[in-house]
């Protein structure tokens, strides 16, 4: 026991006490954690606009020139402000008739004449009670109302209407020489669902510009369809907003969010990291066993411990350095997972004890294979050919075990690979973290007793391999070998 | 128990078809300094794994400090193999401290001991140098220092004199002696059969896996009576040399080397050498004269003949080369 500790301590040690791995391990992910809070913090990731300014030119072959009308109008912010105003009345409306006149809501909506003030003085305690449903509501409200403007601060946007019959290729000259921002070009046909407008921009014009006057485009287009076809603007796009609510499971204990999207990514999550925990661990063992035959330093150790504490005391010691990866990584993606997203998930506790007891069922039987791999040769390159079609048949079932689980996570595939080991624990670590449908109870007993007795199995056959494979110097032993190893006593 | 640090008996070993070791019999007593001779190949190596229990023997008993098997006394055993190597990336002192506690020696007395011992080898601002910036020399000094760090009562060291120089030889041979002093039993392999002569107090010798040798060294240097006589007459030795020939108890007598003035001569077995030394001098004047001493070597190479070392080496370097390609047959 006290040789497999030292043995094991130096391991981790010699492994994880290294600059390169702190730096890869713990530096990196807490650096780019950093940055993506502080940038996060600082705004970075919004963009700011910027006021947009220049002449466009149209060339609008529509009938009396409904085009222009709407598009100058999306650059209009008097027009913008009272369109607004405008429908976020008709959406006040709309709830006054559907809570009914002596609703205490109504008293919570907002005035409509105070749509910029509340634009700017977002968070103002103003508010009486009921604060949170009256602010939920009031920032729907004006949500809905902004939809289909663009939110160009200040536009400075000339525009210069021109006849029909104007040569576009004068025009686009015009552009190129930086006298124009952009000539937009419609025709009646335009108009209809098949029709397609084309805008000229020059060579230097930001994308943010571009896609701002796309934009002004589309939405003009889109608002003189609705015109034409009997419809207010403001009533199609609040009626279109995308509606938004909630899906929850009912169960006999209650109720619980079944948000899909983060309930659907968790699982692999789990099992991308319990993996690269394994085979993190795994690897560093069989490379530190190969060093210490290249090295030559075995025979000295096997002077002082037998070759199972050898064996035991690197595998628990890469098992650790495993751990460490696990807890960093995993414990970063949950964090991540908190910080931005709106919904955390609740991850019960007994899924996090089997995730560790899955990575130990995988680890083990990793560090099995690895450390006879490691034991078997004598150079690196001769580990890494070996070990090749091991990750290959590992990653493939991996993959196999993702793909197939995207549909059904217990399908007949993952059912079957839930109990082969060495893919049983990698596959059940992410049957279990669907956290509203994990699999049952009987399959996650029978894979850890799978599991257990695959591990004791793989561990005497390695300990066989390596007892003989740590003092073997030379070629490779083909798998026969190998297997002759393991009969030799 | 015995007075003995080490017995094997009836020890065999085969790799595959390879007999390695054969019928081995041999005592190692308490307090001794054995030297382990034999050519390239012979099963040396083979033979102090076993006594380790590194690899254990196909038939026959060893029992190592009163103990079955060495695995049961390993932390009163230190061993330096043959294949020796340090961690590249490990601190002098680390990877002793390393060493040490696998040995169950405590880290307050390792502390002690480091830095004593690395002062005694000359290597005390090595300490926190990594084991890769050191020569090879410098590594095999520490190496040493891993087998003996937790002061063994049995050390073996297999080849411990390749690839140190001259100075750091004798260094290695003065520190023998001195463990040797304190009462520890030291064993250990080699082919430089100079260093074994002068600090073994016992050798023995095997032989393509059998032991052919085994006895305090000077019961051996008697048993393989001196009979070589070397003459520098004072003048014209060319004349004296049939004078010498046609003594009685003389086998035959040559010149050794070209300039024909120092005669070598044999003597006929059971014949009292100094008779004829006495002889020699009445019969002409003597510059110098000497009844040379049997070496190892001579027995060494007595024992191996020839074609069967030659054999052996060639066998050693085929399996070099193509290495442990025997043994992974097994």
């Amino acid at each position: 026991m006290r040789n497999v500790t030292t043995i094991a301590i130096r391991e981790f040690k010699a492994t994880a006490m290294t600059k390169a791995f702190i730096f890869g391990a713990l530096v990196l992910p807490a650096l780019i954690w950093t940055v993506l809070v502080v940038a996060g913090a600082a705004g970075l990731f919004e963009e700011e606009p910027e006021p947009i300014t220049g002449a466009i030119a149209l060339i609008d072959a529509t009938e009396n020139d409904r085009f222009t009308t709407s598009f100058e109008q999306q650059f209009d912010p008097e027009y913008i402000r009272e369109e607004k105003k405008r429908r976020m009345e008709a959406g006040r409306r709309e709830l006054q008739s559907l809570v009914g006149s002596d609703s205490e809501l109504l008293d919570m909506l907002p005035s409509v004449g105070d749509i910029d003030e509340a634009e700017d003085a977002e968070g103002d305690d103003a508010q009486t009670e009921g604060d949170d449903e009256a602010e939920r509501l009031e920032s729907r409200l004006r949500r809905i109302a902004a939809s289909g403007f663009l939110n160009v601060p200040d536009p400075q946007v000339e525009f210069e209407q021109l006849d029909d019959e104007t040569d576009v290729e004068a025009q686009q000259q015009r552009v190129r020489s930086g006298e124009l921002l952009a000539v937009v070009v419609v025709n009646e046909d335009t108009l209809s669902a098949t029709g397609e407008y084309l805008i000229y921009v020059g060579e230097t014009l930001k994308a943010k510009f571009i896609d701002v006057i796309e934009r002004a485009t589309r939405n003009a287009i889109q608002d003189v369809r609705y015109i034409t076809a009997g419809l207010d603007p403001g009533d199609v796009r609040r009626l279109t907003y995308r509606p938004i609510g909630e899906v929850k499971r009912t169960t006999e204990e209650g109720e619980s969010q079944a948000h899909s999207e983060i309930m659907r990514i968790i699982p692999i999550f789990f099992a991308v990291i319990l993996f690269m925990a394994v085979f993190t661990g795994a690897q560093y063992l069989m490379m530190s066993t190969v060093e210490e035959k290249g090295s030559r330093v075995m025979e000295v150790l096997l002077s002082a411990a037998s070759p199972m504490q050898l064996m035991i005391g690197k595998i628990v010691g890469q098992g650790l350095v495993g751990l460490v990866i696990m807890v960093v990584y995993g414990g970063a993606g949950l964090l991540a997972a908190a910080r931005f997203s709106q919904y955390v998930p609740q991850i019960p506790t007994w899924v996090i004890v089997l995730q560790i007891v899955y990575f130990l069922l995988a680890y083990f039987m990793f560090a099995a294979i690895f450390a006879s791999v490691g034991a078997a040769v004598t150079e690196i390159r001769e580990a890494q050919a070996l070990q090749g079609p091991i990750i290959g048949a590992v990653i493939l079932a991996f993959y196999l075990s993702i793909f197939t689980g995207m549909a059904n996570l217990h399908g007949p595939i993952n059912l079957v690979m839930s109990f082969i080991p060495p893919f049983s624990p990698v596959v059940m670590s992410m049957r279990i973290s669907s956290i509203a449908d994990p699999a049952p109870m009987w399959q996650i007993a029978l894979s850890i007793v799978v599991g257990v007795v695959s591990v004791l199995v793989m561990c005497w056959a390695a300990a066989k391999i390596f007892r003989v494979g740590v003092l073997m110097y030379g070629k490779p032993p083909s798998l026969g070998g190998l297997i002759k190893w393991i009969r030799y006593s | 128990m015995t007075d003995a640090a080490i017995t094997l008996a009836g020890v065999n070993k085969s790799f595959g078809e390879k007999r390695a070791v054969r019928d081995l019999d041999l005592e190692v007593p308490i307090g001794s300094v054995c030297g382990f001779l034999g050519p390239n190949g012979a099963g040396k190596t083979t033979t102090i794994r076993m006594v380790m229990s590194i690899i254990y023997p196909d038939s026959g008993e060893i029992s190592v400090l009163g103990r079955k098997s060495a695995a049961e006394s390993k932390d009163r055993i230190g061993y330096l193999p043959e294949e020796r190597g340090v961690y590249r990336k490990m601190r002098v002192h680390e990877f002793l401290t390393f060493i040490g506690r696998l040995k169950g020696v405590s880290d307050a007395e390792l502390k002690v001991r480091i830095d004593e011992w690395l002062e005694k080898v000359e290597l005390a601002e090595t300490r926190k140098k990594r084991c890769e910036e050191l020569s090879k020399g410098m590594q095999q000094k520490i190496q040493f220092l891993a087998a003996i760090i937790h002061d063994p009562d049995l050390i073996i060291l297999d080849e411990p004199f390749s690839g140190l120089d001259p100075v750091n030889a004798r260094l290695l041979r003065s520190l023998i002696d001195e463990l040797s002093a304190e009462g520890k039993t030291v064993i250990f392999s080699t082919h430089v059969l100079q260093s074994a002569e002068q600090i073994c107090d016992r050798v023995f010798m095997i032989n393509r896996g059998r032991k052919v040798l085994d006895g305090p060294i000077d019961a051996i240097r008697s048993k393989f009576d001196p009979k070589t006589i070397l003459i520098e007459p004072a003048h014209d030795a060319p004349s004296f040399l049939p004078t010498l020939q046609n003594m009685s108890g003389v086998h035959s007598a040559n010149f050794l080397g070209d300039d024909m003035r120092l005669i070598e001569a044999h003597v006929d077995g059971g014949v009292d050498a100094d008779a004829i030394m006495r002889d020699a001098v009445q019969a002409t004047s003597i510059r110098r004269m000497e009844l040379r001493r049997a070496t190892l070597e001579d027995i060494f190479v007595s024992l191996v003949d020839a074609s069967d070392s030659e054999d052996s080496i060639r066998a050693a370097i085929s399996a070099e080369a193509s290495n442990m390609e025997v043994t992974s047959d097994a």
